[in-house]
């Protein structure tokens, strides 16, 4: 889209909540124990957000752009810094908190082994996730407002930067309590699906952050708090297309990831398997950013915590 | 006067191939596990490209076969394997079969020669306890992994031979002639092979025993309780012996090392990062090298255990001791990367990914090169000092069980259901190659073929993209009005 068909952008930032009447707070489970109702959002379709993410990432070249640029630059950096591969983990450069992080630990463990080196570096991934995933987060929601990416994703890159790298930290806590949660019920046989469980919720919980920090003027802990809101809509289908993502991630990044060959100079066949599948990250990353900007408004604001009076 | 820098590089190779060429310097014989009781793994042969001068269908018998034939051990111009049930003896110059002698059925581990005044003397173990888990048919598949699980249950013990009582024994021969000279009862079964070191042969066994035995007599000379499972070979130099301590489940990998004269404990290294198996050591330069099951290799000093350097490698190497030679210490990992470190500083002067696996047989330094043995029965030579494979050869189907060498071949023991013997010999019509490790970075390749990859896919998504945008209904998202985009004069 040109930039004469763009829509006008009103100078103001900050999007009026939606609340016909002050809502009433809700425990963790009442959205799984709620009588299924439909939603209260119009929220899309899994099939139409699929399919909205895909063609407007492929449609975008920046995004494509830097999907490619970003295996190829992370490729180059971990190869400076003596990285050998296997290549093939650049197939999950673009994935979301959760899988990411996953990869992110191997990652670590892989380049640095079990010493402090490895810990910290695992801090320094998560950081580096976190810019890629703001970056592209912040152009999705640009093409999907305006069907283009200006100078102006640049820039809001910075105040949607401490919800994507919270967004990892949300992931990695999730992780370890799923890695302690499986140990203790790993003798049970269910310390895998704990694990997996895991990866499903840090995708499932941080699906929005990034998208509501770009699209709107909160504070870090508004954003976390309204993600965390966002992902509990009763039948939006979020934690089913969390799962859609989450658990195939896992597989193609257990399966093909680690299973790649030693070598620092990986042929033309392997970087577009390689941009192929964080293709498929992005067009995740953009069908939740989607998935949130349609339903945002119809979706109510927490409720205030009111303190008791004291008797 | 000014030295020339090439001479004086020369100098110092050369004083530092005769200082770290390990206890024993290198010997037209390969008597025990890896050339000496050192395990340097080094010996002055001939030099890579080879040719198959010789190949023998050795094959052990009995329901133990599947195990294979043990790395062999070369002396007096013989080959001497271990098979389950037998000591196989063959000519080195033609591989004809020389001898067999009968051995209680046991893991498949390497022998070693003495000599003592009365004449050479051939040790091995054998027994089983209560015995592997054999399968109901003899394998025919490629795998030889030799299995460490024990029968759940207690089986009955396998019949007594000559003495022996025990789960195992060590047992000496005369050499050559094979008359059985003595055997001592074990208190476990012995994987470690037996080391030969001071008129002692030294083995561990499964229960953690440490047994020095006076080859001589047939009579303890000590024992050492190592703490657990002691199944890799076991090195000595300077009077130390370093013996690789497997961990368990509460108890990480250690390496122990013991005054060779009464076997009491001189140090126990145990790593920072706790790992599982420690590998048999490699010992030259006073230090003792010995790669660990969570992807690092170590090096330690021989006299007080402290630790002289450390570093990572991509992948476990805990099967196969590390080789020294020429002031570097060379490691082959589970992935087939072989690596050349600096024998004092521990910095990596090169390595080289094969990307094939490699289980049992430690590298071997003859003539110029590192050999390593895959598991697919390919035997790569690398350059000592640039680390490229110089030749490489596959020797049929199976893993390589194991490799010696001697001043006129390499004798490499091959598993799997080809298995057998095999002699290599230099070969001056074959190609010799200089293929150069895929972890070199070439930048013009890597941006190449990322343009490659990445200009065609751009321009095909892009394209296809743009095509179905016109035909999709327009995005209606709410609240534009609202949104934050613009804010800060964006270029709408």
């Amino acid at each position: 889209m040109s930039k004469s068909k763009r829509k006008p952008r009103t100078p103001s930032s900050y999007r009026a909540p939606v609340s016909a009447s002050e809502p009433v707070k809700r425990g963790f489970f009442d959205t799984l124990m709620a009588p299924r109702t439909g939603p209260p959002a119009p929220m899309p379709s899994i099939r139409s957000s699929i399919a909205r993410g895909f063609v407007t990432v492929i449609s975008t070249p920046a995004i494509v752009a830097w999907v490619a640029g970003v295996a190829f630059v992370q490729w180059v950096v971990l190869v400076s810094l003596g990285f050998q591969g296997p290549f093939t983990y650049m197939a999950a450069a673009m994935s979301w908190p959760g899988p990411g992080t996953y990869l992110d630990g191997q990652l670590a463990a892989v380049a640095f082994g079990s010493t402090r080196g490895s810990l910290f570096s695992v801090f320094i991934f998560l950081i580096v996730r976190g810019v890629v995933l703001a970056v592209l987060t912040t152009m999705s929601v640009e093409t999907l407002r305006t069907g283009g990416v200006s100078a102006w994703s640049v820039r809001r890159t910075l105040h949607v930067l401490p919800a994507a790298i919270t967004a990892n930290m949300v992931g990695l806590g999730l992780l370890l309590v799923a890695g302690v949660g499986g140990q203790f019920l790993g003798q049970l046989g269910l310390g895998f699906l704990v694990f997996v469980a895991g990866l499903v919720a840090a995708v499932w919980l941080t699906a929005s952050a990034p998208a509501i920090a770009a699209d709107e003027d909160r504070g870090l802990a508004g954003t976390m708090q309204r993600a965390y809101r966002i992902a509990r809509v009763p039948g939006s289908g979020g934690l089913t297309i969390a799962a859609l993502y989450a658990i195939p991630s896992f597989a193609v990044t257990s399966v093909y990831a680690f299973g790649g060959d030693i070598g620092v100079n990986p042929t033309p066949a392997r970087w577009a398997v390689t941009i192929g599948l964080n293709l498929i990250h992005a067009t995740a990353a953009v069908m939740f950013a989607y998935r949130y900007l349609a339903s945002a408004p119809f979706i109510d604001e927490a409720p205030k915590a009111t303190r008791r009076p004291r008797r | 006067m000014r030295l020339p820098i090439r001479s004086l590089l020369t100098l110092i190779f050369t004083v530092a191939s005769v200082t770290f060429a390990g206890a024993s310097a290198a010997a037209a014989d390969w008597p025990q596990f890896q050339a000496d009781e050192a395990h340097t793994g080094e010996v002055q042969g001939p030099a890579p490209p080879y040719g198959v001068a010789w190949e023998t269908d050795v094959e052990p018998a009995g329901p133990g076969a599947r195990f294979g034939l043990s790395a062999p051990i070369v002396v007096d111009g013989s080959v001497v394997a271990v098979g389950p049930e037998s000591v196989e003896v063959m000519d080195l110059a033609s591989g004809e079969p020389i001898d067999s002698f009968e051995r209680e059925l046991g893991p498949s581990v390497p022998a070693a020669i003495a000599q003592t005044d009365d004449g050479g003397v051939l040790l091995f173990t054998e027994g089983w306890g209560d015995g592997p888990i054999l399968p109901a048919t003899v394998a025919t598949s490629g795998s030889v992994t030799p299995s460490v699980t024990q029968s759940p249950s207690p089986s009955p013990s396998p019949p007594v031979v000559d003495g022996f009582a025990g789960p195992s024994g060590l047992v000496a021969v005369s050499w050559p002639g094979g008359d059985r000279l003595w055997t001592f009862d074990l208190p476990e079964v012995s994987r470690s092979g037996v080391t030969v070191t001071g008129g002692l042969a030294v083995v561990g066994t499964n229960d953690g025993s440490v047994t020095a035995v006076d080859i001589a007599t047939g009579e303890s000379a000590w024992t050492t309780d190592a703490g657990r499972n002691v199944d890799q070979a076991i090195a000595a130099a300077e009077g130390i012996v370093v013996v690789p301590v497997r961990g368990g489940e509460n108890t990480a990998a250690s390496v122990l090392g013991l005054h060779e004269s009464d076997g009491t404990e001189a140090w126990r290294y145990r790593p920072v990062n706790p790992a599982l198996i420690a590998s048999a050591a490699a010992l030259a330069g006073g230090s003792a090298f010995m790669a660990f099951s969570d992807g690092t290799v170590h090096a330690v000093g021989l006299q007080d255990g402290a630790l002289r350097w450390s570093d990572r490698i991509n992948g476990a190497a805990p099967w196969a001791p590390p080789a020294v030679s020429g002031g570097r210490v060379f490691v082959a990992n589970a992935a087939g990367q072989m690596y050349g470190f600096d024998v004092g500083t521990g910095e990596r002067a090169w390595d080289h990914a094969r990307n094939v696996a490699v289980f049992r047989p430690a590298p071997v330094v003859v003539g110029g090169a590192v050999l390593m043995g895959t598991v697919e029965g390919q035997i790569v030579a690398f350059d000592l000092a640039s680390g490229d494979a110089v030749w490489h050869r596959d020797l049929g189907e199976g893993p390589i069980h194991g490799m010696a060498a001697t001043d006129e071949a390499v004798v490499v023991v091959r598993g799997g259901s080809d298995a057998g013997v095999l002699s290599l010999i230099h070969d001056a019509a074959a190609p010799l190659l200089a293929e150069q490790s895929p972890t070199v970075a070439q930048p013009a390749r890597i941006v190449g073929n990322w343009l490659l990859a990445a200009v065609p896919i751009a321009l095909l998504l892009v394209a296809l993209g743009r095509f179905l945008v016109a035909r999709m209904a327009p995005i209606d998202l709410p609240s534009i009005e609202d949104a934050a985009i613009g804010e800060d004069g964006g270029d709408a």
